[in-house]
């Protein structure tokens, strides 16, 4: 339970505040590369609490910009792109990607007036097919080369969603590894269920009334802070310590991104605060082949938009992510961590927040918060269990033989659970 | 015309306020029967001015609690309804009708964490096809079991529109029996001619262009429940049930209304202080001898306040009644409106109201809050020209009531 002070300090966006400066210290992605053609040269872009306009010239160079001409502010997401940049729709002064001015063509011959009208401009840069953006001060440091934004020979997309809730919720959901036997388990079993016509419904009513009903049941979880953010474990009913699941884990990357994945496929999921109750959650999914399979080039990153509510206005819930987005949006456009209880499970949400406030410190004394990259390490490679890594044979690829280690944070759970379901 | 002050405590009902506490001495109801169900256990619902969830476990048990569930504040109107409670979508805690918490399943076993956490939960109870629930201080009153949410052998439909106005704007409509004759003949004639073809509304202007019956007088008399309602139509004598019986509205928000064999409730529901549910329960009597067939459930249907083109609704009677509400404003401004002689209805039932914020400020109980099993059994109510269970003649028991001189009366004359 936070007071409201605490609870502001870590979820507020806006330029000027405590989390609003550290969420500026990170690139973030904003758009697939896809979605700036010569079809769609704009987007209109709203990040940590700012509106801004995305551009591709001609030229393909790409440019993010404030929104409005200075001249008699009318929205430059309308404008022209032309090789050097985005022309406005009314009167055609020309703003390139750092947001100088390089026409006036109304103004009288010999005119300085342009020179004197600049538009805020941030650093935007691709990588994966995706665009992404720097907000915070000078000198911005390196777009991390995660392993899956760089691997060759995978085929990639993007799902992209808007949700009327604060970045945070979703971070708690990620070192929160309990909610999967509830939420997605027990919950999500129950929305399919209630899906099917009533006369239909009795043979999943028997089977979610049966043992393993709500999936494995998770014995303990842990969690160890490294170098970009939180690991995060857990032991499963019926498996041993050197399991995977256990003994190599998946991470949470610092501030606001999952990986995840099982298999061939391997995820981020950024939540990219849009402001202090509205998230664009960035869904990046990579599968990688079977081995020996040569892929055909991809060409574009296709990008998905979903709507997170159905027709009759309940927040969608039929797949899993869908039932994650659910419970964030459930909790509130900010959820009133004044009034909450933490358990025994949540130990991994006191740890987060226990970081955020280490970073938050470490930033407010001049020094570089946690995963702020200022060297050029090539691709990065993240700990995912049960993965199948390019060029390897065995699950686990790089981590396959990382030693078991007691976690720096460890919490056994009930040993049995039980619901029930009608 | 009162000051802000005064308006403000007769019509504001969030926790706390004057209104609200003496709102919350009654029974209310919050959704039909129906509404919680298999397949939609739960409803988010707002009354006096708190977000709550209302949900049917899996035996049938309806329970109405506070919305956010204690751990993570997730929304209890997305749980899973079990044999005991509802259970949280997002990590299974478990809530019972009482707000208990009763399973927090992926703690530790032996934590006592369970008993820590508690929701506010409120009392409901069901009758008639409706649930009601009780917001105020124990013990909680009983429900009042008026006649028609306890007749057998009748045929019960309910429905309901939300309306974006304060409760108090349809109170005082129900104490000024004259807008009878310019909102629903005047005003609504003039509406339903003019959505008629061309050569058709002119036909129906004439016969509907006009005000009906002029009302002579008026009358008001406060009784046990509330208030009586008479008017004396032109043309007619004191003798007639119109002026001698009359209908009555009970304190503090539901109007009877009855004419030839139905008979009905408006319940003005206070969502918040801008808000109001407007919900008729209708009851129809068969003529004597003749059995309707068992109900089994009462239906339920939500109304549409606005028509296509986002204007109120104004064809059928109701309707041009919440429009009025509607267009009085969120809050009706009472330091600027001006009473004349036809609102002395108006003026008793603002009196009754602040004696009755008095009493409770007193420590007392208010008019029609009922306490005595004995006198709960089918508490009848008079309706003039109504034709009550078995009965040839309107008027049920009240048929021979005496002529009386009302206790406040107002001539249009």
């Amino acid at each position: 339970m936070l007071n409201a002070a605490q609870n502001e300090r870590l979820t507020q966006t806006s330029k000027g505040t405590p989390m609003g400066e550290l969420l500026r210290r990170y690139w973030h992605p904003i758009a697939g590369s896809s979605e700036l053609n010569e079809e769609n040269p704009t987007k209109e872009i709203r990040l940590l609490a700012e509106d801004l306009v995305l551009f591709r010239t001609t030229k393909g160079g790409i440019g993010l910009i404030e929104p409005s001409c200075p001249h008699r502010k009318a929205n430059l997401s309308y404008g022209v792109p032309e090789p050097d940049g985005i022309r406005c729709a009314y009167h055609g002064w020309v703003f390139d990607e750092t947001g100088a001015c390089l026409d006036q063509p109304s103004e009288p011959a010999g005119s300085r007036f342009k020179d004197k009208v600049k538009i805020k401009a941030y650093p935007v840069e691709e990588l994966g097919g995706v665009v992404w953006a720097y907000l915070g001060p000078a000198p911005a440091p390196i777009l991390p080369k995660w392993d899956i934004l760089t691997w060759d020979n995978v085929e990639r997309f993007i799902v992209s969603m808007e949700l009327p809730c604060n970045w945070l919720q979703c971070m708690d959901n990620s070192l929160d590894p309990v909610h999967f036997e509830w939420l997605h388990n027990y919950w999500g079993s129950y929305v399919l269920g209630m899906e099917k016509p009533a006369e239909e419904r009795a043979e999943w009513k028997e089977r979610m009334q049966s043992e393993n009903a709500r999936g494995r049941h998770e014995v303990k979880v842990g969690f160890d802070r490294f170098e970009y953010g939180v690991i995060k474990r857990r032991l499963l009913e019926g498996d041993t310590e050197d399991n995977q699941w256990w003994r190599i884990g998946h991470p949470v990357l610092f501030p606001n991104t999952l990986r995840v994945g099982q298999n061939r496929n391997f995820s981020f999921q950024i939540r990219v605060p849009m402001d202090d109750t509205h998230t664009h959650h960035f869904v990046y999914r990579v599968q990688v082949p079977e081995e020996g399979v040569v892929l055909p080039p991809q060409g574009p990153v296709r990008v998905d938009f979903e709507n997170v509510y159905k027709p009759d206005g309940r927040v969608r819930a039929d797949w899993v992510l869908g039932q994650d987005q659910a419970a964030w949006i459930i909790q509130g456009p900010i959820t009133d961590r004044t009034d909450e209880h933490l358990g025994a499970t949540d130990v991994g949400i006191i740890l987060y927040r226990k970081l955020i406030n280490e970073q938050l410190k470490i930033m407010e004394d001049g020094g570089d918060p946690i995963n702020v990259h200022r060297t050029d390490k090539g691709p990065i490679y993240l700990q995912q269990e049960h993965s199948y890594y390019p060029g390897y044979t065995e699950t686990g690829g790089p981590f396959r033989d990382m030693p078991l280690h007691s976690p720096d944070v460890e919490m056994e759970l009930a040993e049995k659970i039980s619901a029930d379901f009608a | 015309m009162l000051t802000q002050a005064q308006n403000d405590r007769i019509t504001r009902v969030a926790p706390g306020t004057p209104m609200g506490n003496l709102m919350r001495r009654y029974w209310h109801p919050v959704a039909a029967s129906v509404e919680v169900n298999e397949e939609n256990p739960t409803k988010e619902v707002r009354l006096l001015g708190e977000d709550l969830v209302l949900f049917r476990s899996t035996r049938g048990v309806v329970g109405l609690i506070e919305p956010s569930c204690p751990h993570r504040k997730a929304n209890l109107s997305y749980g899973v309804p079990e044999p005991e409670g509802i259970r949280c979508a997002y990590h299974g805690w478990l809530f019972d009708e009482t707000g208990a918490c009763i399973d927090q399943p992926s703690e530790p076993a032996g934590s006592k964490f369970k008993d820590k956490v508690k929701l506010k939960a409120y009392k409901t109870e069901e009758l008639g096809g409706l649930i009601f629930a009780y917001m105020g201080p124990e013990p909680a009153p009983l429900l009042p079991n008026w006649d028609i949410l306890t007749w057998t052998n009748v045929t019960r439909t309910i429905n309901a529109v939300d309306m974006p106005a304060n409760w108090l704007q349809c109170m005082d409509n129900s104490l000024d029996p004259v807008h009878f004759q310019w909102l629903h003949r005047y005003w609504g004639g003039w509406n339903i001619a003019r959505k008629l073809p061309a050569g058709e509304g002119q036909d129906f202007d004439r016969s509907t262009l006009s005000r009906g019956r002029e009302h002579v007088k008026v009358g008001f008399d406060r009784f046990e429940y509330g208030i009586v309602k008479r008017r004396l139509l032109e043309g007619e004598t004191e003798e007639d049930q119109w002026w001698r019986i009359g209908h009555p509205i009970l304190f503090p928000n539901i109007l009877r209304v009855a004419q030839d064999h139905w008979h009905s409730f408006q319940y003005r529901i206070p969502i918040d202080d801008t808000h109001t549910k407007h919900m008729l329960y209708t009851v129809v009597v068969p003529e004597p001898g003749v059995t309707v067939a068992e109900q089994g459930f009462v239906p339920y249907v939500e109304r549409e306040l606005y028509d296509e083109k986002g204007r109120l609704n104004n064809t059928i009677v109701p309707a041009q009644d919440e429009a009025a509400w509607v267009m009085q404003g969120p809050i009706t401004d009472r330091t600027t409106e001006h009473l004349g002689v036809t609102d002395v209805g108006i003026i008793l039932f603002r009196k009754m109201i602040n004696e009755n914020l008095q009493i409770v400020e007193d420590g007392g109980e208010p008019i029609n809050v009922h306490r005595d099993p004995a006198k709960n059994v089918a508490i009848p109510l008079a309706t003039e020209h109504t034709y009550y269970p078995g009965d040839d003649f309107t008027g049920g028991q009240f048929a021979d009531k005496p002529l009386l001189p009302p206790q406040v009366e107002a001539s249009m004359q």
